[in-house]
């Protein structure tokens, strides 16, 4: 190992100009020992095939390495991600979440934004009946003047700019960049009046949008985030419909709310100070989950219900503000669809939901729902259709596929 | 930032498995242990899995290790006996007539050089691997992928303009980098095409590419 260090070395500083005689001498030697030598020496000096190396040796795909690794080493806590071995649209370093304290804070900012509209996927065309796929970066971003922008995975950078923030589209990803907030100045308002955005995502969407202040919000599918583009005043607040998974930067003295809409109109409040957390909050799912991973956030539904939430619970709150349930839960199997998994370990309804708004299909019974007791794990997200139909058979739950009409009946 | 892979602390702490120390190996060593897979094996698959398998190996077998050299050694050896072995079953298989390939590719001096091209590669890559990100993404398409400032200009989303500046940017950079200084020479001048800017950040007119 040492002579290939030494050579290396030589080999080098020849590219630098800077052999000494003696080096020279040596690398000389090296090279008179055989023709392959001063074969690779040519190679690794010459200005062409030296590129194609390099550029094989940057082509190494570090994430595929590491998830083999992972997969071969198991399920080892002692390992931790090292890379985002999910699709790119989570693909951002992580924003330090902080353990936070709580603060009671009146819900000032309550506009309903409810009936948001959810975008559909064609589901027709004329002749040819749309195929089933699994869903994919996509969403709709309504900017405060109402025009609306389609945002996808494509791999180009487009700048929109509002008032002094620049809305980047980036890899799947939608970053609000505040120079006036960077500069330490007030954030920009028009008039007195804040401007809001929204993004929505499609049956078969997913998203992730990075905030002003730096926090991440994930999008899962048939989901919308109202915010607003720069967060002026003493609170940042937001609303949602759907699923989201939020990591907030923490801001001392600036509590972060999302306000929980749904059709029937606000299901409550979620108030955190810098956290990660997620909120399922699915109508046809009945019930909204709020689902805590770090820090500590502060729920409050609309009947004035309050419960402060700790790491790995979860909160069920039904349709009347009550909060029937306060569990521990396992918190990967929560958080299964932002790595791109269904989660097999919940109740049969709330699944076949899940992969209904994943594929964009109808879910039908025709019996009673199975129990589905004996599920767990998870299964990716981006199988065909038929591959989770089929594992779902094995678990006994049968369904079937009618892809003209675009459901699922479960027998 | 490499981390000190000869301080006992790490030694003691990777032997633990703590601290994210089997992950920094794995940082510092998976990129130049795959490229010398390749090597041998020709195929991009091949190459990752068996590089996994070494990593795996190392992380359950992490007690044994004393010291960094060794790990380093115990990934070499293991991902070369990897190589050879696949090789071996796939020579069988193929019931081929130059049943010594794969020994042919296995003597000392043929080892010993795909270390030193290995090593090479591993310490001009962190030149490239710090630019900035669509410095990096703009060198690529340049340098490796061959295309024109207008080609790049259309892959990457940007404005020529920008590929123009982030070309000169990256060059900058790298020139900024003594080490690379022959390195990024070979380059520019590849690119006949290329006008040479060295000091100015970007060119301001639309200049025409052929």
């Amino acid at each position: 190992m040492e002579k290939v260090e030494k050579i290396t070395g030589l080999i080098n500083k020849y590219r630098e100009g800077i052999l000494s005689q003696d080096e020279q001498g040596e690398l000389d030697t090296w090279l008179a020992e055989s023709t392959e030598n001063r074969s690779l020496f040519e190679e690794l000096t010459d200005k062409t095939t030296l590129t194609d190396k390099l550029k094989s040796y940057s082509a190494i795909n570090s994430e595929a390495i590491w998830l083999k690794t992972l997969q071969q080493i198991g399920p080892d806590t002692k390992v931790k991600r090292l890379y985002p071995v999910q699709r790119t649209w989570w693909k951002y370093p992580a924003v330090a979440a902080a353990v936070i304290g709580i603060s009671v804070a009146g819900w000032l900012y309550l506009k309903p934004t409810a009936n948001q509209p959810v975008a559909e996927t064609p589901v027709d065309t004329k002749n040819s009946i749309a195929e089933i796929v699994p869903g994919s970066t996509k969403a709709i971003l309504k900017l405060s003047d109402g025009k609306e922008i389609v945002l996808d995975n494509a791999n180009n950078q487009e700048k929109i700019q509002q008032g002094a923030i620049t809305i980047s589209k980036i890899n799947g990803r939608l970053i609000y960049n505040d120079e006036n907030a960077a500069n330490g100045q007030d954030p920009i308002t028009v008039g007195s009046t804040v401007l809001y955005n929204t993004v929505t995502t499609p049956m078969g969407g997913q998203y992730q949008v990075i905030l002003p202040d730096g926090s991440i919000v994930w999008l899962n599918a048939a989901s919308s985030l109202r915010f607003p583009i720069a967060f002026a005043g003493g609170e940042r607040n937001v609303s949602l419909t759907g699923e989201a998974f939020f990591q907030v930067s923490p801001i001392a003295n600036k509590p972060f709310k999302v306000a929980i809409e749904t059709p029937e109109g606000n299901e409550g409040n979620v108030e955190v100070l810098g956290t990660q957390f997620n909120i399922h909050a699915y109508t046809e799912d009945g019930g909204v989950k709020t689902t805590l991973q770090e820090g500590s956030v502060k729920l409050t539904t609309k009947a004035s219900n309050k419960q402060v939430l700790k790491p790995n619970q979860e909160a069920t709150v039904d349709k009347s503000g009550k909060i029937i349930g306060v569990k521990k839960v396992d918190i990967a199997a929560s958080l299964a669809w932002k790595n791109g998994e269904f989660n097999l370990e919940q109740d049969v309804k709330s699944l076949m939901q899940d992969i209904g708004r994943w594929y964009n299909v109808k879910i039908e019974y025709a019996g009673k729902v199975p129990s589905g007791s004996s599920l767990n794990g998870q299964i990716p997200r981006d199988l065909p259709v038929k591959e989770v139909l089929d594992i779902l058979k094995k678990y006994g739950i049968e369904g079937q596929l009618n892809e003209k009409a675009r459901k699922i009946v479960v027998i | 930032m490499t981390p000190n892979f000869q301080d006992t602390a790490w030694i003691a702490a990777f032997r633990e498995g703590k601290a994210g120390t089997f992950e920094q190996v794995f940082k510092e060593y998976h990129r130049s242990m795959c490229y010398l897979a390749e090597k041998y094996l020709l195929d991009k698959e091949e190459a990752e899995d068996v590089v996994a398998d070494a990593f795996t190996k190392l992380w359950h077998g992490r007690m044994q290790f004393s010291d960094a050299g060794h790990i380093k050694g115990f990934l070499i050896t293991s991902i070369r006996n990897a190589c050879l072995n696949l090789l071996k079953q796939k020579q069988r298989r193929s019931a081929s007539n130059n049943e010594l390939a794969y020994l042919l590719a296995d003597k000392e001096d043929d080892f010993f050089r795909k270390l030193v091209e290995t090593e090479l590669l591993k310490k001009l890559y962190p030149f490239i691997e710090q630019l900035p990100k669509q410095c990096r993404a703009v060198f690529e398409q340049v340098y490796f992928e061959g295309s024109s400032i207008e080609e790049t200009a259309t892959k990457l989303g940007i404005s020529t303009r920008n590929v123009r500046s982030q070309k000169s940017r990256a060059e900058q950079l790298l020139r900024d980098k003594i080490l690379l200084i022959s390195f990024i020479y070979c380059l520019m001048s590849m690119q006949n095409n290329t006008h040479i800017d060295s000091n100015l950040p970007s060119i301001p007119e639309e200049k025409k590419e052929k």
